[in-house]
């Protein structure tokens, strides 16, 4: 057998002894080092790795934004022919694609389910290399105005709702009112752009650019700005993207200028071209949150590392019998050294295995759970590169725990240990390490834990704050035009009174009121909102409301009135405000009776204050303004009795019973949709949570395993004052004493860190100083008190819990 | 029964009836001390010994409270101790008993004053800091270490440690001075200088119960007790067995 497997078997052997010592440091460092790899493998896919389509470096996303006399930018918005003109017309790009996102309703499947559509011109799958599992993608037959109705579906629809059937190139999709054809599934491997700046979730089913959802007037129109339009391109090699923002801009500006003359609100506004790299688009700014993500993981690994450092230290002071006979039998102190190295290596082996467990799992979450809060992680996978970095975290921690084990053994001490015999000077890991061990542990769990905690009551606040309305057994529902239906304002609203009345007849229903867009949308804003006669302009944003609405949502009234029945159908000059507006434009008197100027023309008197509510993933209160009126959107909210249910085939049904002219586009509890609205504080409350409770924990093991041996080693010194007549509650008090030093050591650096953090990073920790920190801080200064206490008390208890002459056994 | 009755004093200091030890475990039961019946008086110098494993340092833990008796009773000075919470046996312990240990047990990080003071910091009465100095530098005069007492205790040899042993535990006027083979991990003549201190320590009145397996220093006791099997032997002619 060979040298080396004969130490490999010594070390499974040694080890085998000590199953608790291999939990320990399997477990602690599996996780650590799992959580490690999956935030560096999500730091190099999300900012080093190249995105997965050909050329990527030249793939751009062009932007258009609508700039006024002074160049500032007033909004960003395609208009549709200057978007389908620098389509066909433009030189610059290699290859370009149109996009649209919508979201439509699948009328062929029974459940007629509602997906994430995209609608795009046929460069889309050659510029993002997208390969297909079954059929074929978009082609010339789908080129611009060919109206080939076709799509091509994700393979993920393809699984859920065709059952992965093997036929699905027969398989037809109906929506609105046009039967497509499938000529394709997308393969499992594709990873879709998926930004953060667009918060459209991953595409179900493709259809060509032609079937878009933008009506043919406002196709033609000159003065209609699409927002959810897209065009992507790869810029022809020799151009750099402001070369061709320079050739763009003018082509397209001046194109507009022509069709927007007689609009005299565009008319003196240009036209700017932006091209923006695809990868910078889909990072957005979450470069910061995986800077967080990495200093809160190695918080975590360097508690994890002491406290493993610690149990190797303690262990071969533990060893240092068996290491003295293989001294004295001759082993050098390299040999020795090979011994404990290969020890480390076996356990960090085991550790890491655990590790690529956890990463995986890690991965899993990521891509499942966190695709709206992070881009990219759609890719993550255990590549070449978490490959190599679980190879250097391997040789790494090897090292450096073989290396702070040895420090332990003085190799000089160990040979002359046996052959003198001695009783005495058994060899420690000494009073200086575990003092350091123990304020790298306090310090560094402070520093986590208040800033964790920090994040969590933000968030915690974020999601308790009251909203203000009652949202229970309230539902937003949605309906758009059947294609090809052309209505007019006054029939829609016809139609939308008969739904509103058709749905209270329904036993469950409580009442129904019309209003434009749901409860948590921004509703319209405003550019030219004033008080009569004054200058200054607010911003603001408003919805037209009918008299059920504040009683449906419980919206508490401050001054003044509600609207009555004739405010609403004689579309009356009133307006109800919230607190805040209120505020602002009568700080200290009653807003009831200001005038209201809208865009120069119109003017509202203020006939009601309603008290603020709170948009759930909105930190500031904004103004907002109620008109009265029905709405020809065909939006609505019903609230039900309590206990009552009623579900989106009910109510496909009634619509239908009512008119077929309308088609349910979104049929959603409020309450749902204030969740989907949280997702990003939800996420964050439960990542904090959960490293606070791992920091504590590991804390609590690592501050356990210094203090237990450092006990451990004075035993015969507790057995002593034991027998001079120390009581339980003084040797309690003197380990706790004793450790204080240390304790109080790294409670001063984390605030020395909190310092330096605070001078290098001020502008991000500005806005989190205040007075509200000090709580917090007590807490966890409370905390980490108790773990330490506990963790001093417990190791002492089976020497101060039993006679004395059990500590002092031994010591002669 | 043993009883001792020396003739220097009447007033018992120590007294067990039928004094019993059994350590269990899971497979064995074993019987350490049986019915050991003892009394020692004021001013007794008293030495135990006996083969290794006998029940010498079991019956030494006993006479110190450092262990409690599986049955029997036991009395220090007249109060019964046989049954006391750990809090309580350590407070009797404070007051009532000296221990001197084989291997000094001093604390390396403590000077020789600080050792030698550490029972009375552990005194419930909180005698004053005067009184804690008066005490010490008394008892390091009678074990003659007063020059010492900045020292710390790995800057001493053998011998001066045991003598600072020693004076700690004088340090609280104890009623009796537990020994425990004081010049086990001392060299000869350490160990005489040693053995000469608790001579004159007992001729000055201190009580003194002394575990030794050398016969030399076992016959310097006035009483030499001789443990078998976990039951005294032999008593001195002197005394009276019943």
């Amino acid at each position: 057998m060979s040298l080396f497997l004969y130490q490999v078997k010594q070390a499974c052997i040694s080890l085998k002894q000590k199953p608790g010592f291999i939990f320990s440091v399997v477990s602690t460092m599996g996780i650590t080092l799992g959580a490690l790899l999956c935030v560096l493998t999500l730091a190099y896919v999300m900012l080093v790795k190249p995105l997965p389509y050909p050329e990527q470096e030249r793939l751009f996303l062009v932007e258009s934004t609508v700039v006024d006399k002074e160049g500032k930018q007033v909004f960003s918005a395609f208009n549709y022919r200057s978007l389908v003109n620098l389509y066909t017309e433009e030189t610059s790009f290699e290859s370009a694609a149109l996009l649209a996102y919508g979201k439509n309703i699948l009328v062929s499947q029974p459940s007629q389910p509602q997906v994430s559509t995209t609608y795009v011109t046929p460069e889309l799958f050659e510029l993002l290399d997208i390969h297909m599992a079954v059929g074929r993608s978009f082609g010339l037959e789908e080129q611009l105005n060919t109206y080939n109705p076709v799509a091509i579906i994700s393979y993920d629809t393809w699984k859920n709702e065709f059952a992965g059937s093997t036929n699905i190139l027969d398989e037809k999709l109906v929506v609105d009112n046009i039967s497509f054809h499938i000529i394709g599934v997308v393969a499992q491997s594709f990873a879709e752009p998926k930004t953060y700046a667009i918060k459209h979730p991953l595409t179900d089913v493709w259809f060509p650019w032609d079937f878009n959802y933008i009506s043919t007037e406002r196709r033609k129109s000159s003065g209609s700005m699409s927002l959810d339009t897209m065009f992507l391109g790869r810029i022809v090699q020799e151009l750099s993207s402001s070369q061709v923002e320079k050739i763009i801009t003018p082509i397209v500006n001046l194109g507009w200028k022509d069709m927007v003359v007689d609009i005299p609100y565009f008319s003196p506004m240009n036209i700017k071209m932006k091209l923006t790299p695809l990868k910078n688009i889909l990072i957005g700014d979450s470069e910061n949150l995986i800077f967080v993500l990495i200093a809160g993981v190695l918080g975590l690994l360097m508690i994890a590392t002491t406290n493993i450092a610690n149990l190797f230290m303690s262990r071969a002071a533990e060893q240092q019998a068996q290491y003295s006979i293989h001294a004295a039998l001759g082993a050098s102190k390299s040999k020795l050294f090979k011994v404990m190295l290969t020890e480390s290596a076996l356990l960090m082996l085991l550790s890491l295995m655990v590790a690529i467990v956890v990463a995986s799992l890690g991965f899993y979450i990521l891509s499942t759970h966190l695709l709206q809060l992070l881009p990219r992680v759609n890719e993550l996978t255990f590549s070449y590169y978490s490959f190599c970095v679980t190879g250097l975290l391997f040789v790494g921690f090897t090292w450096i725990f073989t290396k702070l084990a040895s420090t332990v053994i003085d190799y000089k001490a160990l040979t002359s240990q046996l052959q003198s015999g001695s009783k005495g000077g058994s060899q420690q890991v000494s009073q200086t390490k575990r003092n350091a061990l123990i304020i790298s542990q306090i310090s560094i769990a402070m520093l986590l834990v208040f800033i964790n905690i920090n994040l969590f009551v933000d968030a915690w606040k974020v999601i308790n704050e009251p909203l203000n309305i009652n949202i229970d057994n309230t539902i937003h529902a949605e309906m758009s035009l059947a294609p090809t239906v052309i209505l007019s304002d006054d029939e829609k609203i016809q139609i939308n009174k008969n739904i509103r009345s058709a749905l209270q007849l329904l036993p469950q229903v409580e009442i129904v009121s019309l209003a434009n867009g749901s409860v948590f949308s921004g509703g319209q804003g405003f550019r030219e909102l004033r008080v009569k006669g004054s200058e200054s302009t607010y911003p603001g944003s408003s919805r037209i409301v009918d008299e059920n609405y504040f009683q449906l949502y419980q919206l508490e009234l401050l001054t003044g009135d509600f609207f009555d029945k004739s405010d609403i159908s004689d579309n009356n000059n009133v307006v109800i405000i919230n607190e805040a507006f209120a505020k602002e434009i009568a700080p200290s008197g009653s807003a009831i009776g200001i005038v209201l100027e809208f865009f120069g023309e119109h003017t509202h008197t203020v006939k009601g204050v309603v008290k603020d509510f709170k948009l759930p993933d909105k930190l500031e209160r904004e103004n907002r303004l109620y008109f009265p009126g029905l709405s020809e959107a065909s939006s609505l909210v019903i609230k039900l009795r309590e206990h009552n249910k009623l579900s989106r085939q009910e109510f496909v049904s009634l619509i239908q019973t009512v008119t077929s002219e309308y088609r349910v586009q979104i049929f959603e509890s409020d309450l749902k949709q204030q969740k989907k609205m949280l997702f990003i504080p939800y996420t964050i409350l439960i990542t904090t949570g959960l490293l606070t409770l791992l920091t504590f924990a590991l804390t609590a093991i690592g501050l356990y395993g210094v203090l237990s041996y450092s006990t451990q080693m004075r035993r015969f010194e507790i057995g002593t004052r034991l027998a001079i007549g120390a009581k339980r509650h003084d040797l309690i008090k003197l380990i706790i004493q004793d450790n204080a030093r240390s304790i109080l050591m790294g409670i001063s650096v984390s605030l020395l860190l909190f310092s330096l953090l605070f001078y290098g990073f001020n502008e991000i920790f500005i806005s989190y100083v205040s007075w509200q920190l000090l709580p917090v801080f007590v807490f966890t200064l409370a905390v980490i008190s108790t773990i330490s206490f506990i963790a001093c008390y417990l190791p002492l208890r089976q020497y101060i819990n039993q006679p004395a002459i059990h500590s002092l056994k031994g010591s002669e | 029964m043993t009883t001792i009755n020396n003739e220097k004093s009447s007033k018992l200091k120590i007294q067990m009836k039928g004094i019993s030890k059994v350590f269990e475990t899971e497979e064995l039961e074993t019987h350490a001390l049986k019915n050991i019946d003892l009394s020692i008086n004021e001013g007794d110098y008293v030495s135990i010994s006996g083969p290794s494993g006998c029940g010498k340092s079991t019956l030494l833990s006993l006479l110190g409270l450092l262990d409690m008796p599986s049955s029997g009773q036991y009395f220090i000075e007249g109060q019964d101790v046989s049954d006391l919470s750990l809090d309580e046996a350590a407070e009797v312990r404070n007051k009532k008993i000296g221990f001197v240990f084989q291997s000094f047990n001093l604390i390396d990080e403590l000077s020789v004053f600080d050792n030698v003071a550490l029972p009375l910091r552990y005194d419930v009465e909180r005698p004053t800091i005067e009184t804690i100095t008066k005490r010490v530098n008394e008892c390091l005069e009678l074990v003659s270490m007063s020059h010492r007492k900045s020292h710390k205790p790995n800057q001493l040899s053998g011998g001066q440690q045991q003598r600072i042993a020693i004076a700690r535990a004088l340090v609280a006027n104890p009623a009796i001075l537990l020994v425990d083979e004081p010049t086990g991990n001392l060299d000869s003549k350490s160990g005489d200088q040693v053995m000469d201190v608790l001579a004159e320590l007992n001729k000055n009145g201190t009580t003194i119960c002394m575990v030794t397996h050398d016969p030399r220093y076992a016959d310097m006791a006035s009483i030499q007790l001789k443990l078998l099997d976990g039951m005294i032997l032999t008593t001195p002619v002197a005394q009276l067995a019943v």
